[in-house]
């Protein structure tokens, strides 16, 4: 019994995190110009630091990085129906949501999703 | 944000989730609902703070002082949500086999070491995530 539970939740678990940071895309980028990268956060919570520093290090002139506390604005969780932290979210010019993660992404799969929307 | 929230080293509640997976195991095998009991009793203080479950006492005395700092920390309050979780699935595990309720017991203590083993081999703390959502539907209602 226990043998059976344990082995189930290992499937869970590692299908859990094989999701973890994947970039899934959204809709197509309509608008090109600068690109925001809208993140969700919650205070204390480690992978948004994480997210933050790579949010961080690839932001510049065409690259935004925002940084919003879900719980404290909750209109825009729901507006962009965030559940989990951190979400991060890339807005082509228009502000529509092109890619989304939850989890801390690779850098390259993050690099290469910006060089799509831009 | 009003004040900052209470932080706690994430490797504490992992250790707490591993151990609290060996003693399911145990109790999943043996169907003893003593030990479920004491389960429940570990998960009550728990609940009260992550810090004083005596598995964390554990953590904090022998094995913290062996490790670096942490490198991040997180938000206590759901740690201790999901406490209340793990005490409710135990404590009624507890009550189900101590009544004779073999099935019952089994799939409720099931429940519970799925939850712990995933915290502890994963850090998906599935407590955590449903404070989460529960603080969002309030917030939405």
């Amino acid at each position: 019994m226990a043998v059976a539970v344990l082995a189930v939740a290992t499937i869970f678990g590692l299908v859990w995190r094989s999701r973890q940071g994947r970039l899934v895309r959204v809709a197509e980028a309509a608008a090109s110009g600068p690109v925001t990268l809208l993140q969700f956060s919650a205070p204390a919570c480690g992978p948004c630091r994480q997210v933050r520093a790579l949010c961080e290090s690839l932001a510049g002139p065409d690259v935004r990085h925002v940084e919003v506390d879900a719980a404290a604005d909750p209109d825009r969780s729901r507006e962009f129906d965030v559940l989990r932290t951190p979400t991060l979210l890339v807005l082509d010019a228009a502000g529509t949501p092109v890619w989304r993660t939850v989890g801390v992404p690779r850098r390259a799969d993050l690099e290469a999703a910006l060089a799509g929307v831009r | 944000m009003t004040e900052r929230p209470p932080l706690l080293d994430p490797r504490g509640p992992r250790f707490v989730a591993a151990v609290t997976t060996v003693v399911l195991v145990v109790i999943l095998a043996t169907g003893s609902g003593w030990l479920a009991l004491a389960q429940a009793a570990v998960f009550a203080l728990g609940a009260l703070g992550p810090r004083r479950s005596p598995y964390a006492l554990v953590y904090a005395k022998v094995i913290r002082p062996r490790l670096g700092p942490p490198g991040e920390l997180e938000d206590v309050a759901p740690v201790r949500f999901a406490q209340r979780v793990g005490l409710v699935f135990t404590l009624a595990a507890a009550v189900a086999y101590l009544a004779g309720g073999w099935v019952v017991g089994t799939v409720l203590a099931a429940c519970a070491l799925g939850a712990a083993f995933l915290n502890a081999a994963f850090g998906l703390c599935l407590g955590c995530e449903a404070y989460v959502l529960l603080g969002r539907l309030k917030a939405k209602s």
